[in-house]
């Protein structure tokens, strides 16, 4: 259960982002997320970063797919699915910029089929509801 | 002679030496009471066979001859002596014995890669409600500069809080009745004694569970239910392997013929109804249960160890239980907030540095991590950690610096590293160890050295043996049963004291997993 300061956090996508807090994995439902524990917010906008869009010399400026109402760009967005890395790396000075991507592996079967399910169940932002003490459950 | 012309002449004079054997037969009397000389009519045909024996000792020289002569006749037309049934090994194969293999051939892994690499400092446990210790989180701030006669900050103090360690405990017992100690007791009997192949190997059992402890967060979560109804079936598929974000490979971890309970991730509670594991989907995305679990089994639930089927209460599975691994030692609040009894999310220098969702590896990335852990305790990263498949990425990485450089290397090409021997490559000179149980999508860069870990050990593992024995009588009055038990525990506790000294990176992709079970 979740104490202290809460916000209106804000899921800018169209589908549900997941968080992992002290070993628990929650989704945030997309768009507003009422009462949302504030001491979840650096976790999730971490974990949930737009890719490509870091600072390669300052890892704390990046965008997120999510984030505060009133404090930061919560406007509709989508996962860049082109950058394949945190760093933006036109950014990056010297030979890195000029870096090019090694062929890894593509997206198996498996991965684009989880990635299809609705996440549901205990670990959904209503479970996340109940881990605060609205738990609807015995 | 040939071969086939001498086999007729051993065949007569076998019969000859058969006639001419002694036909002495004794019985042995009962309660091996001496001997007699037993069936008269055995005597007599020894009688008639000794009046006659000048005759058929001629008769069957005679026939020797004969048949010496036919011998090479027949062999010289047709090259077959006899058209009756010779020896080979399918009509001999009343004569023939099962040779036995000395060696018995190991068919589990034995190799415990992460708990060889990860080293940690034996430390004794002085009993009482735990081990209290103290974290020094933060300066006195008053230093400031100040002007002649000018005031100057006022007083502050060092911040100090404690946190409190107490111990993990992991069991494991055998059951084993007397005739199975007795009948294999000696190497005619069995391959091995059943006492000293069970008792050894529990011990490397013991081992590589502790392995999946080594590398998770100390709630012994084999993994969560990835299914939106699981009861509709005996087969639940799994993902997040050990609790750690990830699709593939979910079962990794758990093992035919264990008992497992399912957990509500929001209160730890157990759910109803315990489950027997009766297969492992070997492309590791679905286990098998002997019956579909109950109703209360839901999506996202943690899957759990279970004592055994009838367990109802938190208390008899492993949630919780474990001693802790290196999710939960370094993390920064994402697996364990609380590090024992101190807030990561208010302490920072008892948070690791946590790359979420990193994506591709690159050796910029590595560098800035190091430069990171420089800045914030003065950790010097000494060994790096990660799953095989994360290891190729990183030969990935060096394949465009890898030339073939001069003229032997030109005739003789090398595809490979060091790592195709599973020798370990290097980043600044650190070694990249590749260990099978670690997280999947996960790269760990640890300060060995600086960041003093600790293992506390009130019982580093020995067999329950206080009430004098370590085969226990199994049973008593109507359950009373002629075998033993034995038990095994360890109990324990893994700590870093600068887990800020590490990081960790979570969510790397482009790497290929090949699904391959370590048992």
């Amino acid at each position: 259960m979740f104490t202290g300061e809460s916000c209106t956090f804000v899921n800018r996508t169209d589908r549900p982002l997941p968080v992992r807090f002290d070993g628990r994995e929650y989704y945030l439902k997309p768009g507003d997320n009422e009462n949302f524990p504030r001491v979840l917010v650096r976790y999730a906008m971490d974990q949930n970063r737009i890719m490509g869009s870091e600072d390669p010399l300052n890892p704390k400026s990046f965008k997120s797919l999510c984030g505060i109402k009133g404090v930061h760009d919560t406007s509709p967005i989508q996962q860049n699915t082109e950058a394949i890395e945190r760093w933006d790396r036109s950014k990056m000075p010297g030979r890195g910029k000029k870096a090019k991507p090694i062929a890894g592996d593509p997206v198996t079967a498996f991965e684009a089929r989880v990635a299809e399910e609705d996440p549901g169940g205990m670990g959904a932002i209503d479970g996340l509801a109940a881990s605060m003490g609205n738990e609807s459950e015995p | 002679m040939d071969r086939e012309t001498r086999f007729p002449i051993l065949l007569l004079g076998m019969i000859v030496a058969i006639f001419n054997a002694p036909l002495h037969i004794y019985q042995v009397c009962a309660w091996e009471l001496g001997t007699v000389k037993a069936e008269p009519w055995r005597s007599r045909a020894r009688a008639w066979f000794t009046r006659r024996r000048a005759a058929l000792r001629t008769l069957a020289i005679a026939g020797l001859t004969l048949c010496l002569l036919a011998g090479r006749a027949t062999a010289g037309m047709s090259g077959v002596l006899f058209d009756g049934n010779g020896s080979d090994t399918a009509s001999e194969d009343g004569l023939l014995k099962d040779v036995y293999e000395k060696v018995i051939s190991e068919g589990v892994n034995n190799k415990f890669q992460l708990r060889d690499a990860f080293k940690l400092k034996p430390s004794p446990w002085d009993g009482g409600r735990g081990l209290k210790w103290n974290a020094h989180v933060g300066r006195n701030t008053s230093p400031m500069a100040s002007g002649e006669d000018g005031a100057f900050a006022v007083a502050d103090h060092q911040k100090s809080t404690n946190g409190f360690i107490t111990q993990r405990k992991v069991m494991a017992r055998w059951r084993v009745t007397e005739e199975a100690l007795d009948d294999s007791r000696t190497s005619e009997a069995a391959y091995r004694s059943v006492y000293t192949d069970n008792m050894n190997r529990l011990v490397d059992d013991i081992a590589y569970r502790d392995e999946f402890y080594l590398g998770t967060d100390g709630r012994a979560i084999f993994c969560t239910i990835n299914e939106t109804t699981p009861s509709n079936s005996a087969t639940v598929h799994v993902k997040n392997p050990g609790n750690i974000s990830g699709a593939d490979f979910g079962n990794r971890f758990i093992q035919k013929g264990m008992y497992v309970a399912a957990l509500n991730p929001a209160t730890g509670v157990i759910r109803t109804g315990v489950q027997k594991v009766v297969d492992v989907d070997q492309a590791g995305t679905y286990i098998v249960l002997d019956a579909a679990p109950n109703a209360a089994w839901l999506n996202g639930d943690y899957i759990t160890q279970a004592a055994n089927a009838a367990v109802t209460d938190n208390l008899d599975t492993a949630y919780e239980k474990a001693p802790w691994g290196l999710t939960a030692l370094i993390d920064d609040g994402t697996y364990r907030v609380n590090y024992f009894g101190v807030d990561r999310t208010r302490f920072g220098n008892y948070a690791s540095y946590v790359s979420a969702a990193t994506g591709a590896l690159s050796f910029d990335l590595l560098q800035r991590i190091s430069d990171i852990l420089a800045q914030k305790l003065s950790g010097e990263c000494d060994a790096i950690w990660c799953h095989h498949s994360i290891r190729r990425l990183y030969i990935l990485l060096t394949q465009a610096d890898r030339r073939y450089a001069d003229a032997r290397t030109l005739m003789e090409p090398d595809g490979g590293t060091a790592a195709f021997q599973q020798k370990d490559l290097t980043m600044g000179a650190v070694n990249v160890k590749a260990i099978r149980t670690i997280g999947l999508a996960q790269m760990f860069l640890v300060d060995t050295k600086g960041s003093d870990m600790v293992e506390y050990y009130s019982e580093k593992g020995k067999w329950v043996d206080r009430d004098g024995a370590i085969l226990r009588r199994d049973g008593s009055g109507q359950n009373a049963r002629h075998a033993y038990e034995a038990w095994w525990y360890r109990r324990h506790q893994r700590f870093i004291r600068q887990p800020g000294k590490c990081a960790r990176l979570d969510g790397i992709t482009g790497q290929t997993l090949v699904v391959v079970r370590g048992e």
